[in-house]
């Protein structure tokens, strides 16, 4: 297997057998906006199956020995965007189409994000936290950001 | 005092173009794009994405917010292939 992407694209290969094993899991469908809104909280909500797939990956180099770590994360994502679907349809909704509207771009969209994560709080008790240095307000939490 | 017609009317078909033109080509990209804007400073990471958006929904800037794919997602994606060597 090449260690780059095709650059002079000759044929696609579409593989049409399905998978043998582990039992199949329908995939997570949120595109790439509503999954850019809700990526930190399904961080917080996920981290064991997500880490455990992380540690899975790094200890083979198979891509088949992670089959079930990986159908667990995508079970556990499924999960937590339909609770969100349940209980903050209005907030994540206003969310992912303000930033599908403004270029995806996180800081356009703060006040909707206060009132998402303000949701999502009160239901799940899940914050959104941002790695920063001690003492430093995270950028989504400033009153009045100059930069960002 | 007169205005100079004729001086200015170079300037008015340049900015004629330049404007009208730009314009033309937002209102046809809002119209490719279901009347948002386009995407811009894209990145790869940004295009991979934009190309999984497009598995999903059928167009890169059309979003998707359900628990469940559709069903063609599990199989629709493709490895590119390369002839073997160049010669």
């Amino acid at each position: 297997m090449a260690g780059r992407e095709a650059i002079y694209v000759d044929a696609l290969w579409v593989e049409k057998a399905p998978l043998e094993g582990e039992p199949a899991v329908a995939e997570l469908g949120c595109t790439s906006a509503p999954l850019l809104s809700a990526s930190f909280h399904l961080s917080q909500k996920c981290k064991a199956y997500n880490e455990d797939f992380l540690l899975c990956k790094k200890a083979n180099g198979d891509p088949e020995a992670c089959l079930k770590e990986g159908r667990r994360v995508t079970r556990c994502a499924a999960d937590f965007i339909a609770a969100l679907r349940k209980n903050c349809e209005k907030q994540w909704d206003a969310h992912w189409q303000c930033l599908d509207a403004k270029n995806q771009t996180l800081h356009k969209c703060r006040p909707e994000e206060k009132a998402f994560n303000e949701c999502v709080f009160d239901k799940f008790g899940l914050t959104k936290t941002l790695p920063t240095n001690p003492g430093e307000t995270p950028v989504h939490l400033k009153e009045k950001p100059y930069y960002s | 005092m007169p205005i100079p017609t004729e001086a200015f009317a170079s300037f008015a078909i340049v900015g004629i173009i330049g404007f009208g033109g730009r314009y033309i080509l937002n209102a046809f990209q809002h119209f490719e794009n279901d009347g948002k804007s386009r995407r811009w400073n894209v990145d790869k990471w940004d295009r991979q994405m934009m190309e999984r958006d497009a598995r999903m929904t059928g167009n890169v800037n059309r979003q998707l917010a359900q628990p469940r794919a559709p069903r063609q997602f599990s199989t629709n994606s493709a490895l590119e292939l390369e002839k073997a060597s160049f010669l």
